[in-house]
């Protein structure tokens, strides 16, 4: 008797098993799509251009860069056809990254339409010193007396 | 499979916004990769332009310069010349 049922259970057990793993993919899938969604929207023309301001006559409109990057997976998978081996699992990760910089802001008032830019100073001093400090470098590489 | 299914780059235009007699309508560029078989990829979407549109006046495009950006690559530019020049002067000392 017992011989007969344990294989039954254990049929049951992987069916469950291939079950809640299937419903656990399909549940990653949906999120995975809803983040890919997510993730498209910042292509959109509203992602870079804020609401308008109104002050007075001026209509100024903020301007930005949006540079956005992420990957991810999802996975499962299942043992053998053997007692000892059997049993599902699934599972997922994934990661991203979301840069967004002012560029400008547009000024729209009676006497006409102009575009501010927007200077980011830290960035441009932190390139300028690094592109002094490369230089400076391979000046010194280049003048310091060979050692053989 | 082709390149163009990977990469889309494309301008796009945004609704257009009425302030007084003047109408403006934002542009972008934007820049996506998606690689098919994985998911994710990657995107890069920037401000191009404004059409400014006034009755009696034909439309123009007023450009969105990143300055910014401008100015980082001109540093950079101005290294690489300023490396290639300290390299070609100390070869010719020595």
């Amino acid at each position: 008797m017992s011989e007969e049922t344990a294989p039954q259970l254990s049929e049951q057990s992987t069916y469950n098993d291939f079950s809640a793993a299937a419903s656990l993919s399909a549940s990653s899938l949906v999120i995975v799509q809803e983040t890919m969604e997510g993730f498209l929207q910042t292509a959109d023309i509203q992602a870079v251009y804020g609401q308008p301001v109104i002050h007075e006559e001026k209509v100024i409109i903020p301007t930005a860069e949006i540079l956005c990057g992420m990957g991810f997976g999802v996975g499962s998978g299942g043992g053998g056809e053997s007692a000892d081996a059997s049993g599902t699992g699934g599972g997922g990760g994934g990661g991203g990254r979301v840069l967004s910089r002012p560029v400008a802001v547009i000024v729209s008032s009676p006497a006409g339409v102009e575009v501010k830019p927007i200077v980011d100073i830290t960035k441009i001093a932190m390139a300028g010193l690094t592109a002094f400090g490369f230089v400076a470098t391979m000046i010194y590489r280049m003048t310091r007396p060979s050692r053989y | 499979m082709s390149l163009s299914n990977w990469i889309v780059y494309e301008h796009r235009e945004g609704a257009p916004i009425q302030t007084g007699q003047i109408t403006l309508t934002p542009i972008s560029r934007a820049l996506v990769v998606q690689i098919p078989g994985m998911r994710g990829g990657l995107v890069w979407n920037r401000p191009s332009a404004v059409r400014v549109s006034q009755p009696g006046a034909p439309d123009r495009l007023v450009p969105v310069r990143d300055v910014t950006r401008l100015t980082v690559l001109g540093i950079a530019a101005l290294a690489i010349v300023g490396a290639v020049l300290a390299r070609i002067l100390i070869r010719k000392d020595s």
